[in-house]
């Protein structure tokens, strides 16, 4: 029983150190990336790999989820004779979160997978002490310019995923009953407001440097050969989703704090 | 790293960038940012959950938002509502337009709908206020129901008892009516029926007279009748003058020769005379005659007559004309029985006049026959000045009193004398026959005792109170005028 107890104890130190760690390794991003030099070529590569690269699972989901929200949107609606607020309740329900909600998991998987195993293999290939041994800042050039690719890409990418899920929506709406895409566009951006878009918009930001860091943080600590790898990828994209969406709790709650409308 | 991987982070980065910049673009101009904009105001006691940034429309169509709301500085005061409207529409805004609080659909948010102004109301300008209508809730509405249902039952509960009564009069006005036509019609049918017989006798009558039958269709058609009436007066008149003329001739000549003459001019009259008498007088044989005619005719015109008096009897009591009879006060004098009118049934109530004139100063025994005198006709006039002008349009009642030896005598005598003097002052002044009546009082005696009543007694019935000389009608011993 005792060692039952020291045990657990001893995993809530380790988890507490590790999560005090992640922080730390976090801020340490953040701080690196004001502070020169600025890896601005290994940033864009990161952008082009992370971002663009996840364009097409991120417009195409987009698309699906559009559609399918129409679909159910509308045997809703139709019970009440409401088919004409379909629009309106599609760019409610994705700008405000589905879009950034689902960009963030989407995210976690494709991006937290990626960096975590990336930066796990170069460590346990050895590849960051050659670096190190290089004279390179290794942390500034893995790690940092990995967060800010994400904190740039995860706003971009919500933003298409958005775009996709109306051109989704309007697609499944006008084989259904004809309606145009002005129609429709205007409709859904009808009840949005500025303090809908851009929050929710910006949020993702948080979303991108959540995934980023604690992902990188894995991976830039793995150990144990492919086996550290694996265990890095795979945490890394439980944690990242995890924190993403504790996280976005925590920041819709603030959000309608700012804007209570 | 490439260019081509370059310009991939470039679609990527500033492709997001565009489309963010396009939702921001649509957001704002639905929220005409990029519009010029004036702040105007209204107020509400109640906002009914309207909010900050809610769309403001102008007559329909979307023109501004909600900017701020003020809330009371008390609980007499208003809700101040700051509304941004696009500067394009004040084109329309007047002050006299009016902001209401709407729900967008059946479940959607609360906006604020501005109707147009009217020309007469003043341009809006930044800061003016415009008169508001509280929103109009469900709830309330239903509130509203639930109170007007309650009066409406107790309307309801109220108006059952008064109902069964309406129709409670309703069925017996109608019972009433059905009684008032069963009552009726056996007088209708009669009156029609007299109607129709007296048209039919009238028919006959005129087709008669037309034809040339009886005296008066003979005297209108036949010109050998008049011709010979003429001719007998021209005869009257020479054998007349004839008659001077011989009187005269026998005063200087020899009259035998004149006698002749004269005879045979008599005879020739008498000849013409005789003519004319078979004429008229009832043949022997078949065929007609001048008199067996005028009393067929008069036969039929009595029948006639008779039947048409009962009509008119009957439709006098008809329930459509009663009413004049009962307010004139009588129906028919003729019809009132000597003991009905000494009972008081002519008019009971009515003050009259009653001016006696005694026998002996109307009549006089000619030709064992009374008749009237002039003297009589005088104090008939006397006694008539003290009852005109009343007379002309009340009811007068010519008393006939007589002694006799039974009482067929005494009624006869005095029936006799009332109808001379009612036949003598309806033609002297004019009155109306049927509102002059007689009543044949037969024999009365004086409460004072003596001779009995000879003579006749005029009766006005008044419509108004009299001079103490008033008495009662059928008390004619107390009368106390003319006596």
């Amino acid at each position: 029983m005792t060692n039952v107890i020291e045990n657990a104890g001893r995993s809530v130190r380790t988890a507490l150190a590790g999560a005090g760690d992640m922080v730390v390794f976090g801020l340490r991003a953040l701080v690196s990336a004001v502070r020169p030099p600025f890896e601005l070529v290994e940033t864009l590569r990161q952008i082009q790999l992370l971002g663009w690269r996840s364009l097409s699972l991120i417009a195409t989901s987009g698309l699906a989820v559009g559609v399918v929200m129409s679909m159910h949107t509308r045997s809703s609606l139709e019970r009440f004779g409401a088919e004409s607020m379909i629009p309106t309740v599609l760019g409610i329900a994705m700008i405000r979160e589905t879009g950034p909600l689902v960009t963030g998991l989407l995210s976690s998987g494709r991006l937290g997978a990626g960096i975590g195993a990336e930066l796990g293999g170069m460590r346990v290939t050895e590849q960051i002490d050659a670096l190190e041994s290089l004279a390179v800042d290794s942390f500034k050039y893995l790690v940092v310019t990995r967060v800010v690719a994400c904190m740039v890409a995860l706003p971009l990418l919500t933003i298409f995923f958005n775009v996709s899920a109306i051109v989704g929506g309007w697609a499944a709406e006008t084989t259904v009953s004809g309606m145009t895409f002005g129609y429709y566009y205007r409709n859904a951006f009808s009840n949005i407001g500025f303090s809908d878009l851009i929050p929710s918009t910006l949020k993702t930001v948080v979303f991108g440097f959540l995934i980023s860091s604690i992902s990188g943080y894995l991976g830039y600590n793995a150990s144990g050969g492919a086996q550290g790898v694996g265990q890095a990828s795979t945490r890394s994209v439980v944690l990242s989703a995890i924190s993403l969406i504790v996280a976005n709790v925590v920041m819709v709650k603030f959000i309608l704090f700012l804007f209570p409308s | 790293m490439g260019d081509f991987k370059k310009s991939l982070v470039a679609v990527f980065v500033f492709g997001g960038l565009i489309l963010f910049a396009v939702g921001l673009f649509l957001i704002g101009d639905r929220k005409k940012l990029f519009s010029g904009s004036v702040d105007i105001y209204t107020e509400w006691k109640d906002l009914g959950g309207l909010q900050n940034g809610a769309i403001v429309r102008v007559s329909g169509m979307t023109g501004g938002e909600v900017r701020g709301i003020e809330l009371p500085p008390g609980p007499e005061q208003k809700f101040r509502v700051r509304i941004r409207v696009v500067e394009d529409f004040l084109a329309i805004l007047r002050s006299d337009s009016v902001a209401m609080i709407q729900t967008d659909g059946v479940v959607g948010n609360k906006l604020v709908e501005i109707s147009a102004g009217t020309a007469k109301g003043a341009p809006l300008e930044e800061g003016s206020l415009i008169d508001s209508r509280e929103p109009f809730e469900f709830a309330d509405l239903i509130s509203e129901a639930s109170a007007v249902l309650a009066n409406v039952r107790q309307v309801v509960d109220d108006s059952k008892g008064q109902l069964q009564e309406v129709l409670d009069s309703a069925s017996t006005i109608a019972q009433k009516t059905d009684d008032f036509i069963t009552q009726v019609t056996p007088d209708l049918q009669k009156a029609v029926s007299s109607g129709s017989k007296v048209a039919e006798d009238v028919q006959i009558l005129t087709a008669r007279v037309r034809a040339g039958q009886g005296t008066v269709g003979r005297l209108l058609n036949d010109d050998a009748l008049y011709n010979n009436a003429r001719n007998i007066s021209a005869d009257i008149r020479s054998s007349t003058s004839g008659v001077r003329d011989m009187i005269e001739e026998a005063k200087q000549r020899e009259i035998v020769k004149d006698v002749k003459n004269v005879t045979a001019g008599a005879n020739d009259v008498v000849q013409r005379a005789n003519d004319l008498l078979r004429e008229i007088q009832p043949n022997q044989g078949e065929g007609s005659s001048l008199v067996r005619d005028l009393r067929q005719t008069l036969f039929f015109a009595n029948e006639a007559m008779s039947d048409f008096s009962e009509s008119a009897e009957a439709l006098k009591h008809n329930w459509l004309l009663r009413g004049f009879f009962r307010r004139r006060g009588f129906f028919d004098l003729d019809m009132i029985s000597v003991e009905d009118y000494q009972a008081g049934a002519r008019a009971p109530g009515y003050p009259v006049k009653r001016v006696w004139v005694p026998y002996h100063a109307l009549f006089a025994q000619q030709d064992d026959e009374e008749a009237l005198t002039e003297e009589g006709k005088r104090r008939l006039t006397q006694a008539m000045a003290e009852l005109l002008p009343a007379a002309k349009t009340n009811a007068v009642i010519v008393e006939g009193y007589a002694s006799g030896a039974n009482r067929t005598e005494q009624f006869v005598r005095s029936q006799e004398r009332a109808h001379l003097v009612r036949e003598y002052i309806t033609r002297a002044f004019l009155l109306r026959p049927n509102y002059v009546g007689i009543m044949q009082m037969g024999e009365v005696q004086p409460e004072s005792g003596g001779a009995p009543w000879e003579g006749v007694a005029l009766v006005l019935f008044q419509p108004q109170p009299l001079a103490p000389e008033t008495v009662n009608a059928n008390n004619p011993q107390s009368s106390s005028n003319g006596r």
